[in-house]
């Protein structure tokens, strides 16, 4: 039962916060598309402004620690260099991949993506629960804002799971240990 | 239609675009002149040329924040004009940031 440091970080990274991310992506996003003046009442409207605030702004913490923790802890291990041409890349997560042809492709195409897609999650996070932050219950009212939004935390919820499945894959291919 | 004034979240709106774009930006420029780029953007050598790239992007993200905020404070805007370049920034974020495309900027081409 043993877990390394960077183990538990990169399954705090991974599988803990953005786990939770991509799962209250599904709550925020019904709930946006709930928030019409012809459905709800303004006790309703109430309720779902509280959850909404509350739920965007936890998305957008859980967004910054994600990509902080991922860029300046999980991926310092990730590409740290061998010492020696005769290392054991296993170790050495980047180069183990670069090292053969079936795998290099994991680097070049999966964590560039991945380590670059990630960061515009946390930006329209924000964003996005401020707006929703600063209309509160007036977001009823004004339909344009609300799909902006809605589209927005679409687009962020596939920019999170491109990079969540190709983390999981790399870690797979070559764990950071 | 809202009471409230639609600057300040369009402003908000919009700087995320921008700091997107700008990070999207920062890795096409870093493709296209590595040696001058990388250690512009490398501020630390763990992390390498994305350390720049994200601060730098988050950075311009706030700022524009700021100065788009004290723009449109008291304002109301064409709001579909300001989603539309919200959304523009957006993709074009999206298209740099994708390795097949910011590769055509560098020595893989």
């Amino acid at each position: 039962m043993e877990v390394s440091v960077k183990e538990m970080w990169t399954v705090l990274h991974g599988m803990i916060l953005g786990s939770v991310f991509l799962l209250a992506f599904a709550g925020a996003v019904a709930d946006l598309y709930a928030m019409n003046s012809q459905w709800l009442t303004p006790a309703g409207a109430n309720q779902g402004v509280k959850r909404l605030k509350i739920g965007l702004w936890s998305m957008s913490i859980i967004s910054w620690v994600t990509v902080i923790s991922g860029t300046w802890m999980v991926y310092i291990w990730y590409r740290a260099v061998p010492p020696d041409a005769g290392a054991d890349l296993t170790q050495f997560p980047r180069y183990f991949l670069l090292s053969k042809e079936t795998t290099k492709g994991w680097h070049e195409f999966g964590m560039e993506w991945k380590e670059h897609v990630a960061w515009i999650v946390p930006l329209f996070m924000t964003s996005i629960a401020y707006v929703v932050h600063y209309y509160g219950t007036e977001l009823r009212a004004n339909p344009k804002i609300r799909q902006a939004l809605f589209w927005l935390l679409i687009i962020s919820f596939g920019a999170a799971a491109a990079a969540g499945i190709f983390g999981a894959f790399i870690n797979k291919m070559a764990a950071t240990r | 239609m809202s009471e409230k004034f639609n600057g300040p979240p369009l402003a908000s709106l919009t700087a995320a675009g921008i700091g997107s774009f700008s990070l999207g930006l920062f890795v096409v420029l870093t493709e296209a002149f590595p040696q001058a780029m990388k250690p512009l953007m490398t501020l630390d050598s763990g992390v390498g040329p994305l350390s720049g790239k994200t601060c730098y992007a988050v950075g311009i993200y706030f700022l524009s924040w700021i100065i788009l905020y004290f723009c449109f404070k008291n304002k109301q805007l064409k709001e579909m004009f300001w989603i539309k370049v919200t959304f523009l920034f957006l993709f074009l974020a999206l298209l740099t940031t994708f390795p097949p495309v910011f590769l055509l900027f560098g020595q893989h081409a």
